[in-house]
């Protein structure tokens, strides 16, 4: 019958990719590479192309990922899973964390962010549960109401843009660019997981084209952004907003003026990609572990507990929303890069002993 | 009416015919004895206290000497037995037959009589019986023949009533399953559409039926209906409803997963998609699966009307459907939290609206949205005429006095009205109730959360509805699966393409057998 065999097409993985990344880089990376000036743009560029050029080695790599085991042994394989899945509840911890104190600042003031968390948590887990397929269908009905509202805000506040803006511009630093293409690596750490994934998906030896599209229109949308940014606020402007992102926003209205602001809009619409966002760290630690059944479920309800418990700490005070990126930048990127290149490395010998 | 080869084959043998669910056969299962005295204390054990079921003791053959008895129930058999009916010519036919040929001339139909079948088996003839047939026992020999007659009263067939229709044909299904089969086969009329019948329940030994192309389903969906009503035991089936809430497999769910229909040429045009019609004697409602979101928003006559007014219409009911779902929540979300939404006039002549009205918003929407859901199930439930006069009257005047009494705003009036008005722009029945409960969950969402609320329930139902599938294909197909396993789009969801290019059968029909229409001697215009 048709589709009943838990894959998914390339359609759906190009836009569970873009889904899932757009929200939060939008949030979180274009804001933080538009204050660096053309050095941020240079550097995510950079970043990029990076990130395109691990993209590759992963899906090269995508059946020694699945078959780990017989590369570097169980005991190698744990540690390996056990990486990600602190990697996983991490970058769960920290998307809730910020995502929920965003909301109970400019979407719904009077409840605390630990509670808005909590429901934001059980709507990501329960939209999307353990089923890939289902995962992907909701990408598939979620993407083209995101994307049409993004590419409209980006539209409309483009208007607001002003020439002098691009006066003052950052002096080029060679530093300061490596310095944001790490960081766009950093922040690109989360593709680590995809080659978990690929093995279901339709065609699988012809993935380069849609992953390499996805990450395109994701870097053409954070760049549109991040010169958008600059070009309404201005470099000094930029850099004294916390989130720059919702002050573009708030700026940006429709023509007609029927309604008053519409910054509630374009935040409800970035709120559902961060919803999928949190849901597929949930099934991605699922995934990883290949749990199924009711002890899915238990793994699955743990992992929340873990995501919402490092939510509420890292809101007392740990400063999670500063250390949270430097793990990411000086561990886990790190350690990813060093796994896809031994894999790598691991599969080419067994290749030539087994020739 | 054709049955399937297998059913046909074990009707003419008379041997017991193996169902989908419950067999006909309701006790031991026993040969028809030579001796008619014997079939004829088995039959009046069997029918005690049935005053309904009529016995009449004759003698047949040119000498009248082979004793027969006639049995038939009251109203099912034409009372004119002698002179004009079937039954009454066959008897007087076999008054004329020399008694040693009678047995011989039923074995082998000698009088051409078409609807005529002989049993071995009592249970059979019993079930032909009470399936509204007349059945002949004779004595000397061994089997019973079914003679077929008017058959229990029904209604004719009429104009649908629930799904009307501007362009197109106005015959609706009619409570009789074998007229149903008829008016499904008078618009295709191929060998390829097959009848599977298989009678269900173990008392009311109902007649269903699963019509179908068989090149066009998918075996596999076919196989899985069988074992989802095989696996059931049931004393009664009254309606496809009954049948559609055994076999649902999201049961919780509150989006139904079968489709329903009343109208022959709707049915027929499904079943050339490839889907599989599922129809219940006494049921003028035919189900229709698998099923998707997209098939519960469209209307029979959408394929005979020009394409731009279609879409629009379409268009317009997704919004309706949004609307009816949203609009009541997004208000107070709008009210309670995000005034800065509204330009300052509009909240202004909000505020004036609302002044002197004790209660919170969401408790004004909640007392409104009931006394709407009251009114419509008080208008459904009157008879006639009735019914729409109390929608209207109660509705203003309820509105208009609990303006009035400062008990709601005219704002909420409106926007309750709008959603009520929005939900009848849904075309099937069946798929207003989920939107008329999920409205609460999202009253309260709004209400309590404001859009953020609103956000958390869009994400949840669509959630729900992406991991919704009917009979394995996905619910919300054609919008998901476009590329998944070569399907290609039909064009045919909220854009309606022009017919010429509506070239393509859905999701439900096999893969290999996709394309619908073609230019004689050419490719399919879009390039299958």
């Amino acid at each position: 019958m048709f589709a009943d065999n838990d894959r998914i097409s390339q359609r759906q993985l190009l836009r569970q990719m873009i889904l899932a990344l757009l929200g939060a880089w939008l949030l979180f990376l274009a804001g933080g590479v538009c204050q660096a000036g053309q050095n941020g743009l240079a550097g995510m560029a950079l970043g990029f192309l990076l990130l395109a050029g691990w993209l590759l080695l992963l899906i090269r790599n995508a059946g020694v990922y699945e078959n780990m085991e017989h590369y570097i042994g169980k005991a190698g394989r744990l540690l390996v899973i056990i990486v990600y899945l602190s990697f996983l509840v991490l970058t769960g911890s920290f998307l809730l964390r910020k995502i929920s104190s965003l909301c109970g600042e400019y979407l719904i003031s009077g409840i605390s962010p630990e509670f808005l968390g909590l429901l934001l948590l059980l709507a990501a887990g329960a939209g999307i549960r353990n089923d890939i397929q289902q995962r992907a269908r909701l990408a598939e009905i979620f993407y083209p109401f995101v994307m049409a509202g993004f590419v409209l805000m980006l539209i409309l506040a483009a208007f607001h843009m002003r020439a002098e803006s691009f006066a003052d511009a950052a002096a080029f630093s060679l530093t300061e660019v490596a310095r944001e293409g790490w960081r766009t690596l950093g922040a690109g750490a989360v593709l680590a997981v995809l080659p978990f994934l690929l093995g279901q998906v339709e065609q699988e030896k012809r993935l380069k084209k849609p992953l390499l599209e996805g990450l395109g229109k994701v870097w053409l949308f954070l760049t549109a952004a991040a010169v958008i940014l600059i070009g309404t606020f201005g470099l000094e402007g930029v850099r004294r907003m916390e989130v720059p992102v919702i002050q573009l926003m708030a700026g940006t209205r429709l023509p007609g003026k029927f309604l008053e602001r519409f910054d509630i809009v374009w935040l409800a619409l970035l709120l559902c990609s961060i919803l999928f966002a949190l849901g597929s760290l949930l099934f991605y630690g699922i995934h990883l572990t290949g749990m199924r059944g009711d002890k899915g479920r238990i793994f699955r309800a743990a992992m929340g507990a873990l995501i919402y418990g490092g939510s509420v700490l890292g809101q007392e005070g740990s400063r999670m929303e500063q250390w949270y990126p430097l793990m990411a930048e000086r561990f886990y990127l790190p350690f990813f890069l060093i796994l896809t290149l031994a894999l790598r490395i691991f599969s080419r010998r067994t290749g030539k002993k087994r020739r | 009416m054709k049955k399937t080869d297998k059913t046909q084959a074990a009707e003419k043998t008379g041997k017991a015919q193996k169902t989908g669910g419950n067999t006909k056969s309701c006790g031991t299962v026993g040969k028809i004895s030579v001796s008619l005295d014997e079939n004829e204390a088995w039959l009046k054990e069997r029918c005690a206290n049935c005053a309904d079921i009529m016995m009449h003791k004759m003698y047949l053959g040119r000498e009248a000497d082979v004793a027969a008895l006639l049995v038939f129930g009251e109203v099912t058999v034409t009372n004119t037995l002698l002179e004009d009916s079937l039954i009454g010519k066959m008897m007087n036919e076999l008054r004329e037959v020399p008694s040693g040929e009678l047995a011989g001339v039923l074995d082998s139909n000698a009088l051409g009589v078409a609807d005529t079948i002989a049993y071995e088996d009592r249970e059979l003839a019993l079930a032909a019986l009470l399936a509204g047939n007349a059945v002949l026992f004779l004595d000397g020999y061994p089997k019973a023949v079914k003679i077929a007659s008017k058959g229990y009263p029904a209604m004719v067939v009429q104009k649908a009533d629930t799904e009307k229709a501007l362009r197109g044909s106005r015959e609706s299904f009619t409570e009789s399953v074998k007229l149903n089969e008829a008016l499904v086969r008078k618009r295709i009329r191929n060998t390829g559409l097959k009848v599977e019948e298989i009678t269900l329940g173990k008392r009311s030994a109902t007649v269903t039926a699963l019509v179908y192309m068989e090149d066009l389903i998918y075996p596999e969906i076919l196989e899985r209906i069988r074992q989802e009503i095989g696996q059931w035991e049931i004393d009664g089936v009254f309606d496809t409803g009954m049948l559609e809430q055994l076999c649902q497999k999201h049961w919780l769910s509150p989006f139904p997963q079968f489709e329903t229909t009343e109208r022959p040429d709707r049915a027929a045009m499904e079943v050339l998609n490839g889907r599989i019609l599922f129809l219940c004697d006494n049921s003028p409602t035919a189900l229709v699966f698998p099923t998707t979101f997209n098939d519960f928003m469209q209307v029979s006559e959408d394929r005979y009307h020009w394409f731009g007014m279609v879409t629009f219409l379409r268009v317009l009911r997704y919004l309706a459907m949004a609307a009816a779902l949203m609009i009541s929540g997004c208000y107070l979300a709008v009210t309670c939290f995000h005034t800065q939404i509204l330009p300052t006039n509009l909240l202004l002549s909000f505020a004036e609206a609302r002044k002197g009205v004790p209660f919170p918003g969401i408790i004004e929407i909640l007392l409104m949205e009931m006394a709407f859901e009251l009114i419509r199930e008080a208008g459904v439930r009157m008879p006639g005429p009735l019914g729409g006069t109390i929608g209207i009257v109660g509705g203003l005047i309820i509105g208009d006095a609990a303006v009035s009494a400062n008990l709601v705003s005219p704002m909420t009036v409106v926007v309750v009205a709008f959603s009520a008005l929005s939900s009848f722009a849904i075309p099937k029945e069946e798929f207003t109730v989920p939107f008329r409960l999920l409205k609460y969950g999202f009253i309260f969402l709004g209400g309590f959360f404001g859009i953020f609320g609103i956000v958390l329930g869009i994400y949840l139902l669509l959630g729900h509805l992406a991991g919704l599938t009917s009979f394995g294909i996905p619910y919300l197909m054609p919008f998901v699966g476009k590329g998944l396993e070569d399907y290609r789009d039909p064009g045919d969801d909220l854009v309606r393409l022009p017919f010429h290019l509506l070239t393509l059968r859905p999701v439900f029909a096999r893969r290999h057998q996709r394309v619908r229409m073609r230019r004689k001697g050419e490719k399919d215009v879009r390039g299958q």
